[in-house]
């Protein structure tokens, strides 16, 4: 699912732990005699720094980490060296301890990826070993390496002059000052950085890191100011007993990101699990410390990606995305079914690309939820379209009974009424009384016409409703219903579609109302809350309708195309309550 | 046909044919029509250009074909308050009443449009707007009367006193309605003063102006019913 590179052979670095262990133990030798302690103690180090190195060269993206970690170690026993009494011994444990410190530095600067992010840490890494080092054997070409004689040792043929050693000695150790301050500078703006998992992976690691700083800096502190009252030992001591947190925070984040993709894979399924107390995706953000994730489900190939509840995706900027492409700073993965056909889309934090294999197990252990919930989204957006045309198509029907409407009222209308005002001239100039009559029939017949019309026009569409509003169309119908009807509704106005749709549905009710139910009175009552607008319709007739009849079908298609609900009470004898809910977009 | 001055017309109809006939209707009973509008900024630039004393305009035209003459009739009152103001209007809704007498209460004429069939009553329509009467179509008033509801203010009313109700709202004077009904014009104004009471509206002075209001409140009192 995730690409990642194969696994590497690990040859080469078991025979350099094997090699590390015997110089770590060779090097402490000399010292075992008379500081037993402190043998052990800085063999521990190194053989602990070399089994960490192991151990997380065993991580397929730790391999990296893992050989400088066998460095280190190797380095820290070599820094052993310099208890064995001779001068370029010395000096090589010296410029062991600078590999050591920089190594170190490296890994701590890169972890948990497998290189240094930016160009400024290269730089830094580099300029810091060339530092280093050079002051080392700077140091041993002018003060000397010091011999257990007593007299200093100039190595490469120097002239060992005191003053040249002791100012060589000063700008060495103020170059390191700037290198400690520089490098706990990184560190720091590291941890500011981090989020997620990357946080977890990184905080036990800093932390000992930061731990060892402190306890180095205190220790060379006090071997300033204490002159000796601190016992000698305590003090040398101390250093390799604060180095075994480096190992120690390391074996303790590998060990966490191993529990990690067990425990990640546990996770998403116990969410996910009935009465678990989420859906897929909140598992996913749970698992993966990761609130910003987001899964898009691929529908068909006309609709494209959906997110679960049916919906497009959309941009951060609001406007609707192509799905491709993942948005920047995102790490967008593909999912595809065990036969190879999209699935889904998940969008997450890019920095969770250094934990593919948490990823992995994650999304793994998601996989037939995913297939699931890709299932649930396709049928939702299938019924988000299906509403969508239904709405497209009443209101299409509304539409064209508004056209027909106008045009009766701009052309028939006019043309009856022009007509008529036509007759009455003809009438005054007519001055036969039969065929006055005539017209008279003529021109009452035509009234006929002409206000059957207006109420064939009137009823495709309430030009009033459009003009006025719900309230003074509801009161133009009570106006011509044969019995009394209270109207009740705010003095406000909605979207066109709501107030049809509650005009014809008041309608109907009403229609019903005086031919079936026997009513003697009805009244209507719209009001607005909670987004919703209301309407009821009571009459005090017989009751007992059914919501099979045509004119509550009718109802009911109405109601559904625009998002709401209805209902029908009409028990017999105790007339009849319409109720219709309507959302109210916004 | 008429003594009175001549009274300058302003027509503003859609429909080119039926605007054609109103406009000769109009000129061959001796009124004179100093502008024809289709639309709604044409008669608001006719009007402004040269005041009529009396415009006819049709309630929907373009540019919306929504409530153009309602619109127009706020305006001009506005701007022109002597210009008076008689809508014709489709179909027979208490509505649009209230909001033209909300907006002007003298002068002011809301009728059904096919009221143009029946020329006399249709211009004496037009003469009474332009002498600043108020009148409001019979059929209007009617369905009104007729429009059960329960709880309705006017029930209260004697049958006399919704009698001379509707003939107010039509815009009959006083002594118009005392012919009518075959009363005394001191017997109109009382019942003029308790339909007030009836309805819960101010009482007020006698007095030409303040009758006027009371016969605008008193129709708007009834229309508004209506809305409720």
């Amino acid at each position: 699912m995730i690409v990642r590179p194969g696994r590497r052979l690990w040859i080469g670095p078991p025979a350099a732990v094997v090699v590390g262990c015997a110089l770590a133990v060779a090097a402490q030798w000399p010292v075992l005699p008379y500081r037993p302690a402190l043998a052990v103690a800085n063999g521990l180090v190194g053989v602990l720094f070399l089994l960490t190195g192991a151990f997380l060269g065993a991580e397929d993206d730790q391999y990296g980490n893992g050989r400088l970690f066998v460095l280190a170690g190797v380095a820290w026993a070599g820094i052993g060296l310099e208890n064995w009494g001779s001068p370029p011994l010395k000096l090589a444990g010296w410029l062991c301890s600078g590999l050591f410190s920089v190594v170190g530095v490296i890994v701590l600067l890169r972890y948990p990826e497998d290189r240094l992010a930016h160009r400024h840490q290269r730089v830094f890494a580099v300029l810091a070993l060339v530092w280093i080092e050079g002051a080392a054997v700077a140091i041993a070409a002018t003060a000397g390496v010091p011999t257990r004689g007593g007299r200093p040792a100039v190595l490469f043929g120097g002239a060992g002059s005191p003053l040249a050693g002791q100012l060589v000695e000063t700008i060495g150790r103020a170059g390191l000052v700037v290198i400690a301050l520089v490098f706990v500078g990184l560190l720091g703006v590291r941890l500011a950085q981090a989020r997620g998992l990357e946080r977890r992976t990184l905080t036990p690691v800093l932390v000992a890191a930061i731990a060892v700083g402190v306890v180095t800096g205190v220790r060379r502190a006090a071997i300033v100011l204490s002159d000796a009252r601190v016992p000698a030992i305590l003090l040398q001591l101390i250093e390799p007993i604060a180095m075994i947190a480096i190992p120690g925070g390391f074996l303790l984040a590998a060990l966490q990101r191993r529990l990690a993709r067990a425990a990640v894979a546990d996770m998403v399924l116990s969410l996910t699990r009935p009465g678990g107390g989420g859906d897929v995706l909140t598992a996913l953000r749970a698992a993966l410390h990761d609130p910003t994730l987001e899964i898009l489900y691929w529908v068909d190939d006309e609709t494209g990606y959906r997110r679960a509840d049916g919906t497009p995706e959309n941009r951060v900027d609001g406007t609707p995305g192509d799905s491709t492409g993942p948005p920047a700073g995102r790490l967008s993965i593909p999912i595809t079914t065990s036969t190879g056909d999209r699935l889904a889309l998940v969008h997450m934090d890019a920095t969770l690309t250094r934990h593919a294999s948490v990823v992995d197990a994650a999304l793994s252990a998601a996989m037939l939820l995913l297939e699931n919930a890709r299932l649930q989204a396709g049928i939702r957006a299938q019924l988000a379209e299906a509403r969508a045309s239904r709405a497209r198509i009443v209101e299409a029907g509304l539409a064209e009974r508004r056209r027909l409407e106008q045009n009766l009222h701009d052309g028939a209308q006019q043309r009856l009424l022009a007509l008529s005002m036509q007759l009455a001239g003809l009438r005054a100039a007519v001055p036969d009384p039969a065929a006055g009559r005539l017209i008279d029939d003529a021109s009452a017949n035509l009234r006929d016409a002409t206000r059957e019309l207006r109420e064939l026009a009137h009823g495709l569409h309430p030009a009033i409703l459009t003009q006025a509003g719900l309230g003074p169309a509801l009161e133009s119908v009570a106006q011509r219903l044969p019995l009394p009807a209270l109207i009740t509704i705010p003095d406000r106005r909605w979207a066109e579609a709501t107030e049809l749709t509650v005009y014809f549905v008041a309608c109907e009710a009403l229609t019903n109302a005086v031919k079936h139910a026997e009513a003697t009175r009805v009244s209507v009552t719209v009001t607005e809350d909670d987004g919703h607008l209301r309407l009821r319709v009571d009459d005090d007739g017989v009751g007992g309708a059914r919501n099979t009849g045509h004119g509550l079908t009718g109802i009911r298609d109405r109601i559904a195309a625009a998002g709401g609900t209805w209902s029908l009470a009409s028990p017999p004898g105790e007339g009849t309550t319409v109720t219709a809910m309507l959302p109210l977009r916004r | 046909m008429s003594l009175e001055p001549t009274l300058r017309v302003v027509v503003a109809e859609d429909s080119g044919l039926l605007r054609e006939l109103l406009v000769r209707l109009l000129t061959e009973n001796g009124l004179v029509v100093h502008g024809q509008a289709t639309n709604l900024p044409e008669l608001l630039a006719i009007v402004a250009a040269d005041p009529p004393d009396l415009v006819i305009s049709d309630i929907r035209m373009p540019p919306a074909f929504r409530d153009e003459g309602i619109a127009a009739a706020e305006q001009i009152r506005a701007r022109h308050p002597g210009v008076g103001l008689l809508i014709l209007t489709h179909y027979p809704d208490a509505a649009y009443a209230v909001r033209l007498l909300e907006s002007a209460d003298r002068a002011v004429g809301y009728i059904v449009k096919d009221r143009v069939q029946d020329t006399a009553r249709f211009l004496e329509a037009a003469r009474r707007v332009a002498a600043g009467e108020t009148v409001i179509d019979s059929q209007i008033v009617q369905e009104m009367f007729r429009r059960p509801r329960p709880a309705n203010p006017l029930d209260q009313l004697a049958p006399s006193e919704r009698r001379i109700l509707a003939l107010i709202a039509e815009g009959h004077s006083n002594s118009a309605i005392a012919t009518r009904l075959s009363y005394s014009i001191k017997t109109v104004e009382k019942r003029v003063t308790s339909i007030g009471q009836a309805l819960g509206l101010p009482s007020v002075d006698d007095g030409d102006r303040s009758h006027v209001n009371l016969r605008v409140l008193a129709v708007l009192a009834y229309l508004r019913q209506a809305q409720h």
